[in-house]
């Protein structure tokens, strides 16, 4: 088997820099993860920086991760079409092992207002997850990749997400990241054992792992239950490490395992230091696997046919319900408010199966979606 | 992964002078503002929300 790569999410930020540059001195760093729809509207990028992805790209070892694509907008949108298009130019400025986005639609108006949040697993969605990956595919010509969501409505769809993820990155002989900490995430939050929620998983398509760090938020629904959410601004906990420490030798493709953590979370130089001791940890743990890998070739998830492309696949209904769903969900008074509202809904009675959606978690998307409505600004 | 010391001297003088982050939305505006802010608002939420929950490369769960 060959070698796994020791990475970090590595964008341009300035703590996360500070937090990194000692790992790039010391030579730790085996690969890098840039988020390249971030400085979206913004090329301009240090000189350095570019440098710094060109050095990576070189050596095969620059993944790129994207954000706002909105993968499950039931409506395909002019802002999709230019993310697509830079990434297509993007993908001739730097080599790119593979790309990524996330599971999930962006509540919000635009791309930088909003959060992502889960869809029904139907075949609506199916249809329309496979479309926007092939046009992924396309424009990058390179493998394409699915991120597990931290957030579900209710414990049915944690068990159906591995499946649906696999589904969704066959026709482009697609691969799936394995977020760790969003998998401890849904392990406290439906009080799962790793043992149940990880054979969920289709894990012979891991071709990557992330781990990172989040945040305890009190329920008011359930007075002494606290929901695991994941914020990613604080130092990895050890029953991450010990997930990382059970499933590497579970995934024959695993290439990479990424450190994530947001600037806001390392602005303290203790903090710092923190985020190095976790990197340190992460690649001890990497190295201990080494030999316990079993010794064969690696999957490609190299698309091997090329589909013709025509329209965008479009769902009126399922964009109704999203704007629907994101209209309650940013301007509801509380979550008790957004739940009756929810309940005379067009999404009452349809797959979205609003009936069978946790109150703690109708209570938890209401607070995801209260932090992000604004993203920004007015000028 | 070796990396050249000239750009290791690069990265570490373009963190110094600390003109990155992630959120490029604040850094062309001396006069941004939240949803939120009255009209007569003064605050520099360019400044003051730079590199924070704004600025989200990760971590929106």
């Amino acid at each position: 088997m060959s070698k796994i790569l020791a990475s970090v999410a590595c964008n341009l930020d300035t703590n996360i820099l500070q937090a990194v540059l000692p790992l790039f001195q010391s030579e730790k760093v085996q690969a890098i993860e840039w988020s390249f729809d971030v400085l979206y509207n913004h090329p301009k990028i240090p000189r350095w920086f570019v440098e710094l992805l060109v050095a990576f790209g070189n050596q095969n070892r620059l993944i790129g991760h994207g954000i706002f694509f909105s993968l499950f907008s039931g409506k395909w949108s002019a802002a999709q079409q230019d993310w697509l298009d830079h990434l297509k130019k993007i993908s001739g400025n730097f080599h790119f092992d593979h790309i990524t986005e996330h599971f999930g639609f962006m509540t919000g108006e635009n791309f930088h207002k909003g959060a992502p949040i889960g869809v029904p697993l139907t075949a609506v969605t199916l249809a329309i997850g496979r479309d926007r990956l092939q046009r992924i595919s396309e424009a990058c010509n390179c493998p394409v990749g699915l991120e597990n969501l931290a957030f579900s409505y209710s414990l049915e769809e944690v068990k159906r997400h591995g499946d649906f993820l696999s589904q969704l990155v066959e026709p482009v002989n697609g691969f799936i990241i394995l977020d760790l900490h969003n998998l401890y995430c849904q392990m406290h939050n439906f009080d799962v054992e790793y043992k149940e929620i990880i054979k969920l998983y289709p894990l012979d398509l891991v071709r990557e792992i992330h781990i990172s760090g989040g945040s305890w938020e009190d329920s008011e629904v359930v007075k002494g239950k606290k929901i695991r959410r994941d914020t990613h601004d604080d130092a990895v906990p050890d029953a991450v490490f010990q997930l990382l420490d059970q499933t590497i030798e579970k995934c024959p493709n695993l290439k990479f395992v990424v450190l994530e953590q947001i600037g806001f979370g390392l602005e303290t130089p203790e903090s710092k230091i923190q985020f190095q001791k976790d990197f340190i940890k992460m690649d001890g743990i990497i190295k201990q696997k080494k030999d316990l890998l079993p010794n064969i070739k690696k999957k490609s998830f190299l698309a091997e046919n090329s589909i013709p492309l025509g329209k965008p696949l479009e769902d009126k209904i399922l964009h109704d319900q999203q704007i629907e769903l994101s209209e309650i969900l940013e301007n509801s008074k509380n979550y008790v408010d957004a739940q009756n509202r929810l309940k005379s809904s067009t999404l009452a009675k349809t797959a979205w199966e609003i009936e069978k959606w946790e109150p703690t978690m109708i209570e938890t998307v209401f607070q995801i979606v209260q932090k992000w409505k604004h993203g920004f600004v007015r000028k | 992964m070796k990396l050249s010391k000239t750009l290791l001297q690069a990265i570490a003088v373009g963190i110094a002078i600390g003109a990155v982050s992630s959120c490029s939305l604040f850094e062309d505006s001396s006069d941004v503002h939240l949803k939120s802010c009255d009209e007569a608002c003064e605050v520099d939420h360019a400044q003051k929300h730079k590199n924070i929950d704004y600025c989200p490369a990760c971590g929106m769960g």
